[in-house]
């Protein structure tokens, strides 16, 4: 089951007739009350010929997601997504319940979001040189949601393994790495050890004593947990490669979470992704 | 040749009350299966966070033979799993196998699938043991009545095959 093929299976039966126009698609949108959408080069679409779309509707993908197993799934649907075979993402929106004060589900989903991710081989051959002149020192990628952070990590991260760096990656949501009964989905190269499914936070710690790595891979810096294990890191000695949502460096800088890793000077470089067109620009900055 | 054809209406009625009373004891049977059964499936959905495949394979090999029919029937499906809701399939294979419950019991325990991998383990877990607690409600109060339907059915079969013999002879 190729990637779209795993998305389409989650939707309700009468509407995989779309598949053809969900060919390319980044995400698929679906709205209790609202007809499903696309998201294709970051714009988003209504699919045309398709009707609105239920409650018991968004239920049933849960369903699917799960292989009628919502329970196995329950850490990360308080998180607010499932992951999928394939590497596909399930984001949930609704309502949320709570025990003790803290989120324990999500009961009546209201939205979900089919995330399909895509493995482009060969998206960083215009970095990778620059990036690893001299030895491939910490980097940074930045640039606003949905212009492709996670499939330009996964890519760097195949290179520099298959390069023979020793690359531990915190794959959090499964969507790098997509590991599904202890193998990876996505090529990842050859000496990548991957750590799913729980908080960057602790499973860098973990990487970090555990299997000995030269580079600690991380996708969306988000939380002061993750900057810590960052600044861990790179006190241990090991470079780091990570992604954040950021329009450039200069908006980065701003944020008052990453400014300790700024002043800090955790990263050396950093690449900036820019859609223009539809199309994809990577810049490489070195940071001083 | 008029005795013989009266005794063998006799043996036949007889044996009509036997397989009556037979299946009212093979009933009362299953609904203790059917606890047993959602008591297993419950630690495993509950207590080990199994998959529901996983699951239906462990109850497989575990369940009692009354309810052996209708797992082996929702394994046999199991691939259909994502194609159709669960809940669909557990009610057709609830109904395709266990007939010898009664309207009620059958839709007490096609509720619970609506339920079953749906929602989280303690919503499952409370749905299940809610099930089981019907099921072993409806066992225990069957069983007192069941020996005496038995020897009713049993005996009524005889009675009327007695009195047809003897109309006969």
């Amino acid at each position: 089951m190729d990637d779209l093929a795993g998305a389409v299976f989650l939707l309700p039966g009468d509407m995989r007739g779309a598949a053809e126009a969900l060919s390319g698609a980044e995400e698929i949108r679906l709205r209790a009350g609202k007809a499903p959408s696309v998201l294709k080069n970051g714009e988003e679409r209504q699919i045309a010929g398709l009707r609105k779309i239920t409650s018991e509707d968004l239920d049933g993908v849960l369903e699917r997601a799960t292989g009628a197993s919502v329970h196995t799934a329950q850490s990360s649907i308080r998180n607010g997504f499932v992951s999928v075979p394939g590497g596909v993402r399930l984001g949930l929106c609704g309502s949320a319940a709570l025990r003790g004060g803290e989120i324990d589900g999500i009961r009546r989903l209201s939205s979900v979001s089919i995330r399909i991710p895509h493995e482009l081989k060969g998206c960083a051959d215009g970095i990778y040189e620059p990036l690893t002149d001299g030895g491939f020192k910490s980097t940074l990628i930045i640039s606003p949601p949905g212009c492709g952070k996670t499939t330009l990590l996964r890519e760097l991260v195949r290179r520099l393994s298959d390069a023979g760096h020793r690359v531990s990656l915190c794959d959090d949501r499964g969507e790098v790495a997509a590991v599904w009964d202890g193998e990876a989905q996505f090529d990842v190269g050859r000496c990548t050890d991957v750590m799913s499914d729980a908080p960057k936070g602790q499973t860098s710690v973990m990487l970090l004593r555990a299997m000995n790595p030269q580079i600690l891979a991380m996708d969306e810096i988000t939380a002061p947990a993750d900057v810590q294990a960052a600044e861990e890191a790179v006190g241990c000695g090991v470079q780091l490669l990570a992604t954040a949502h950021a329009a450039g460096t200069a908006d980065f800088q701003t944020r008052p979470l990453y400014r300790r890793l700024m002043e800090d000077k955790v990263f050396k470089n950093a690449v900036t992704i820019t859609m223009r067109d539809g199309r994809r620009y990577y810049t490489r900055e070195a940071l001083k | 040749m008029r005795l013989f054809g009266a005794m063998l209406i006799f043996i036949a009625c007889s044996a009509a009350g036997a397989l009556r009373a037979a299946a009212l004891w093979k009933k009362v049977k299953t609904l203790s299966a059917v606890e047993g059964m959602l008591r297993i499936l419950s630690g495993e959905i509950c207590g080990r966070l199994s998959d529901i495949k996983t699951a239906l394979g462990v109850l497989k090999r575990s369940s009692p033979p009354e309810t052996a029919d209708f797992i082996g029937a929702l394994c046999g499906r199991s691939g259909e799993i994502g194609e159709m809701p669960f809940s669909r399939l557990w009610s057709e294979c609830a109904a395709q196998t266990l007939g010898v419950l009664g309207a009620d019991e059958l839709s007490e325990l096609c509720a619970l699938g609506t339920v079953l991998g749906r929602y989280d383990a303690p919503t499952q877990k409370a749905a299940m043991e809610n099930c089981a607690e019907y099921f072993r409600r409806a066992h225990a109060q069957a069983l007192p009545r069941v020996s005496g339907s038995m020897k009713a059915a049993f005996g009524a079969g005889a009675s009327l095959g007695l009195i047809i013999m003897i109309t006969l002879i």
